[in-house]
C-alpha cells in the first residue's frame, strides 16, 4: 500500500495483475462489451494514479474502491446508452466454438436485467465476490445485499424461461 | 452449485497480454506525471509556511521598536488588526515607548519633548474604557515627566531636592534663570547648552 501511495510503478503493476481480469469480468457483465469493459478497468487505473497519494486504506479497501470506481463507470455508459439507443453490442468473450461453458441465452437474460440487478448477479457469479465484498462495491449492508441478489436471481430465472426457445 | 454459477463462469475476462501492456504504459504515464507534479507543490507549501513564520517574527521583532527605529513603522502598521482583538493596544504601546524613553534618556530638552509627543499621543487615545493599570502609569509618567522639565530652581523655589545627572559631567554651572537651553543628542550622550545673559554653559551627559 505505501507503494501504491507513492506512486510506484511496481506496485501499481502488482495490482494490475492481481485485480485487472476480475475487474473487467465485472465490467463486461455489465456492459457486455469488451471494449467498454477494458476501457472501464483502465480509468479506474488512471484514477488511482491521480489520487494515489491521498489513499487511506489497505489493500481490502483499495480493491473494494477500484470495484467502485469500475461501477460508477459501467452505470454511467448505461445511462448513457439509455439516452443515446444504439445495437447492443454482445461481444463475446471468445470464439462460442472454441467455449465451451458459453451460453447465449443466458448471456441474453443478463442483458435484459435491470443494471442493479446485473452487477449483483456479474459480481457474484462472474467475478465470486462475498457479501462483504458486494455490500463494500454496492454501498449496501450486507444483508440488504443478500436480499436483493435473491430477487435478482429470481427475475434471472424468469427471463431465461422467456429467451430460451 | 448454484444453477447460474457454472453458467456465468463463462463471461469472466481474461486481460491479454497485450492490453496488459498497454494499459500499464497508460497508467506509468500518469504516474510520472504526479510524481514530477509532487515536488512543486511542496516546494510552494514550504515557501508559503517560510514567509508567514518569517511575518510573524518580524512583528514579533518589531514590538519592542522604538519612534526612529526601522521596525516601528511595521509596529504601528499592525497595530490596527490588533486592535480588534485589543483596544488598548495603541495606548499600551505609546505608554512603553515613553516610559523606555524616560528611563534611558538623561534629563534635558529632547528628551521631555519625545516622551511628552508619546504621553500625548496616549492621552488621546485613552478612553473611559481604556485599562485602569495603563490609565493609572500614564498619570504617573505624566507627574514624572513633568518634574524632570522644570529646571533646578524652579525645583527649589518649589522644595524639591536638586536633580543629580547620570553619568559623567564635564562642566556643570548653576544659575537661577536661564535664557535659553538647547540639548543635542548623538550616539547616547547627550550635550545641554544653557545661556544665561552673556555666559554660555556647556553639561555633559549620558
Amino acid at each position: 500500500m505505501d507503494g501504491v501511495r507513492e506512486r510506484s510503478d511496481e506496485a501499481f503493476a502488482a495490482v494490475h495483475r492481481v485485480v485487472a481480469s476480475d475487474l473487467a469480468s465485472f465490467a463486461n457483465g455489465m456492459l457486455r462489451d469488451r471494449h467498454a469493459a477494458e476501457d472501464a478497468v483502465q480509468q479506474a487505473f488512471l484514477e488511482l494514479a491521480r489520487s494515489a497519494g491521498r489513499f487511506r486504506g489497505d489493500g481490502r479497501a483499495l480493491i473494494a474502491w477500484l470495484y467502485r470506481t469500475v461501477r460508477c463507470r459501467c452505470l454511467d455508459e448505461v445511462r448513457r446508452r439509455r439516452r443515446h439507443p444504439e445495437v447492443p453490442v454482445t461481444v463475446l468473450p471468445e470464439p462460442v466454438d472454441d467455449h465451451p461453458g458459453f451460453d447465449p441465452d443466458l448471456a441474453e437474460a443478463l442483458g435484459r436485467l435491470s443494471p442493479k440487478d446485473r452487477e449483483l448477479i456479474v459480481l457474484r457469479y462472474v467475478v465470486g465476490l462475498d457479501g462483504e465484498e458486494m455490500a463494500q462495491v454496492t454501498g449496501r449492508t450486507r444483508g440488504a445485499v443478500y436480499a436483493a441478489l435473491d430477487r435478482a436471481e429470481d427475475r434471472l430465472r424468469k427471463l431465461m424461461t422467456e429467451v430460451t426457445p | 452449485m448454484n444453477e447460474f454459477e457454472d453458467r456465468l463462469c463463462s463471461l469472466r475476462l481474461e486481460i491479454d497480454d497485450a492490453t496488459r501492456d498497454r494499459q500499464l504504459t497508460a497508467i506509468r504515464r500518469e504516474l510520472a506525471t504526479h510524481r514530477r507534479r509532487l515536488p512543486r507543490r511542496r516546494l510552494v507549501i514550504a515557501l508559503v509556511t517560510a514567509l508567514m513564520v518569517l511575518q510573524v517574527g518580524v512583528v514579533w521583532a518589531a514590538e519592542s521598536a522604538l519612534p526612529g527605529d526601522p521596525l516601528y513603522g511595521i509596529k504601528t502598521a499592525y497595530e490596527a488588526p490588533r486592535s480588534l482583538f485589543d483596544p488598548d493596544i495603541r495606548l499600551r504601546h505609546r505608554l512603553e515607548e515613553a516610559e523606555r524613553l524616560a528611563e534611558s534618556a538623561p534629563t534635558g530638552q529632547v528628551r521631555t519633548r519625545s516622551v511628552q509627543e508619546l504621553l500625548d499621543a496616549a492621552s488621546d487615545l485613552t478612553t473611559p474604557e481604556s485599562d485602569a493599570d495603563l490609565r493609572r502609569r500614564l498619570e504617573r509618567l505624566r507627574r514624572e515627566t513633568a518634574t524632570s522639565t522644570t529646571t533646578p530652581a524652579e525645583r527649589e523655589d518649589a522644595g524639591e531636592p536638586p536633580e543629580t545627572t547620570d553619568g559623567p559631567t564635564r562642566d556643570t554651572t548653576r544659575s537661577s534663570t536661564v535664557d535659553s537651553t538647547t540639548t543635542t543628542t548623538e550616539a547616547g550622550r547627550s550635550t545641554t547648552t544653557s545661556t544665561v545673559g552673556t555666559r554660555t554653559t556647556t553639561t555633559e551627559g549620558r
